[in-house]
């Protein structure tokens, strides 16, 4: 193996089970160190990519190449990999210490140096007194953390993750993120996370790929991806978003006004000076970035306003959520979501309120909503 | 009524529930004790019997117990079955076990035709099954004119037939399902994960078939090896359709004490040695077949 240069390299991998396209020509480049998340619904493909560089299925076509050398047909046994699976796969006929120790024991390490790391691995995730369970006398919990133990004993370059926090209860979720989080910074270790929780996604990683359909929607990362969506996909599925078609003029560098059902539409992107005037584009707005403001408002503040009818309010906690239409676009009710505050006066379902928001809080989306 | 009920009062309902499970109870219990324990109690007993001038005896002692210790035929016959029904074993658990695996990597309509293939046998008479086989080792039969078509043999072998090797290789052959089945399923238990996992922490395909697969049918293969001792060691009719008079087998010893030697008591203290072999044998395998790991 290379050293120094870890660098994960996906070019053109496809993959089809009996004539259907589960991977469509996926291009992702992983650097060494990086957490990448991969996330998508399930169905995605996300999976099989995890599979593919983990050599558990061979791949219809394409190439995969780590630290310069091809690894796409190697052996999984003989990848510088490892896997924690979704349902952890430890062997039940083994004790904690006897899983933990497998990755030395079939590379022939002597007996002399395999008890301490397996000491040492099981410290790194606090299971120290579990040496000698079985892992059905286990919690889930505690068996992802032998399972994190033994990939982590081989001592690998990249470890892939495939959902493992899917089987944990919410709070344990929580604590494993900002575990994996900071071990990943310690042992600088390639972290390829897949997963279809894009909380999760935003928490952990430097960098996500959205996947849909077996083809990457977006690579980026957490803010850019929430920020600046590059299709109604990423936009819908990272969050809430309101989706606005429209027609793009160009006026300034990357400010451009855009004509939607709603009218004229101030926007500021700089994806847009790459866009030909005239561009059927789609605008994404947060929920959490349109405001009611009073209708005699600051205009300054807010460059787009627009009049319209509360159809309904739906308090959810922390926030509430207001849905508005405007008389002039009845078809595309928009969602906002305000603070809960108490004792502030409530807007009721039927109310003629003023929703404003700013022209850098829209996305501009170089494709229109199919 | 349900805050009533929870007195514990014994009303009307409670008692005819009372008397269903009474009647639960003796079918559960009943039918085995009749059908299984009388039976063997029976044995038990006449195995300490003796006859005479052709008729029972009832005066309790260990002589039969005595008579089959003191004689060195019966002995040898006893330690000669034990060692077949051990070959049967063997040979038995090497080739199940290379067929069960055989079969659990295939994929899809065959593996499951094949299987059902294995099935069939089954359901078919002993009886007939045997003299399928005696036909297929005799002088004419299938395998000396394949083993002359091979040129292996200038002419036909009476070795396969009416002797102690035409006796193990029909156990075998009758025995393999009931090897094969147990094994099949215990690796077609074992989650593709395990192996996989295997595999990705650096294992060889040899590796993880030692030190995955193996252990983790181990339990399996106990109890075929098991299922193919216990009807071995105790068969009487394969000996004696296939064994000839060199074929002796203990199965055939206490047929016999049933039938030409009308020594029934005999015949049962044989018996019932034979059943503490086999529950032994079904003991220790019981053991051997729900490690540690399983039984947490």
């Amino acid at each position: 193996m290379a050293q120094g240069d870890g660098r994960l390299q996906i070019e053109r991998l496809s993959k089809n089970y009996g004539g259907v396209q589960v991977l469509d020509a996926v291009e992702l480049t992983v650097d060494d160190g990086e957490f990448l998340t991969i996330l998508g619904p399930s169905g995605s493909g996300k999976t099989t990519i995890l599979r593919l560089i983990g050599g558990f299925t061979e791949p219809s076509g394409g190439r995969i190449t780590f630290g310069g050398s091809d690894v796409t047909h190697m052996p999984i046994y003989r990848r510088p990999f490892n896997t924690v699976f979704q349902d952890y796969a430890l062997f039940p006929h083994m004790t904690v210490a006897q899983n933990v120790a497998y990755g030395l024991v079939v590379r022939g390490v002597p007996k002399a140096e395999i008890t301490p790391r397996v000491g040492e691995a099981l410290a790194v995730v606090s299971l120290e007194g579990f040496m000698d369970r079985y892992p059905t006398q286990l919690s889930g919990g505690q068996r992802q953390r032998v399972a994190l133990a033994r990939a982590l004993i081989c001592q690998p370059r990249l470890i892939l993750l495939d959902e493992p926090l899917a089987a944990l209860d919410a709070e344990l979720r929580r604590q494993m993120r900002a575990f994996l989080k900071s071990l990943q910074r310690q042992l600088r270790i390639t972290f390829v996370f897949v997963t279809h929780d894009q909380e999760e996604a935003i928490s952990m990683s430097d960098r996500i790929c959205v996947i849909n359909q077996g083809k990457i929607e977006q690579i980026g990362a957490p803010k850019e991806i929430y920020y600046r969506p590059a299709t109604p996909f990423v936009a819908t599925f990272f969050g809430d978003n309101n989706l606005l078609p429209g027609h793009l003029h160009h006026d300034r560098r990357d400010t451009a006004n855009v004509d939607t059902p709603f009218g004229k539409i101030v926007v500021r992107d700089p994806r847009v000076v790459d866009l030909p005037a005239n561009a059927a584009i789609t605008i994404a707005v947060r929920p959490e970035a349109l405001h009611i403001v009073a209708a005699s408002g600051d205009a300054a503040t807010h460059d787009n306003r627009f009049a319209g009818q509360v159809l309904s309010v739906e308090f959810v906690g922390a926030t509430s959520q207001i849905r508005v239409a405007a008389p002039a676009a009845p078809d595309h009710p928009l969602l906002l979501k305000v603070p809960s505050l108490a004792g502030e006066s409530a807007v009721r379902p039927g109310d003629q309120v003023t929703v404003a928001w700013r022209a850098q809080d829209c996305a501009v989306l170089p494709a229109t909503l199919v | 009524m349900a805050a009533l009920s929870t007195t514990g009062r014994p009303g009307h309902p409670d008692r005819r529930r009372g008397w269903l499970h009474l009647f639960w109870l003796a079918t559960v219990y009943g039918i085995p004790a009749i059908l299984i324990v009388l039976p063997l109690l029976t044995f038990l007993m006449f195995g300490f019997w003796s006859v005479e001038e052709g008729r029972i005896l009832r005066d309790f002692s260990f002589d039969n117990y005595f008579a089959f210790a003191g004689n060195e035929s019966y002995t040898r016959v006893f330690t000669g079955t034990l060692f077949l029904a051990l070959r049967v074993m063997i040979i038995n658990v090497l080739l199940g076990f290379a067929v069960a695996y055989f079969l659990s990597r295939l994929e899809g309509r065959l593996k499951y035709a094949l299987v059902l293939g294995l099935i069939v046998p089954l359901l078919m008479s002993y009886i007939i099954k045997i003299y399928a086989i005696r036909g297929i080792l005799g002088t004419s039969g299938l395998l000396n004119k394949l083993l002359i078509f091979l040129g292996i043999l200038s002419q036909p072998s009476d070795l396969f037939l009416f002797n102690l090797t035409a006796v193990l290789i029909t156990l075998s052959l009758a025995l393999l399902p009931f090897t094969i089945l147990p094994i099949f399923i215990a690796l077609e238990k074992i989650p593709a994960n395990y192996l996989e996992a295997s595999a990705d922490l650096g294992a060889t395909p040899w590796q993880t078939f030692r030190r995955v697969t193996l252990p983790m049918a181990l339990p399996g293969t106990v109890v075929g090896g098991m299922f193919c001792f216990v009807l071995a060691v105790g068969d009487f009719l394969a000996p004696e359709l296939v064994g000839g008079t060199r074929g002796f087998t203990y199965g055939r010893l206490v047929f016999s004490q049933f039938g030409m030697a009308f020594n029934w008591p005999f015949g049962a203290a044989l018996s019932v040695i034979l059943l503490i072999v086999s529950l032994g044998v079904i003991v220790a395998a019981g053991r051997l077949g729900s490690p540690k790991w399983l039984r947490q």
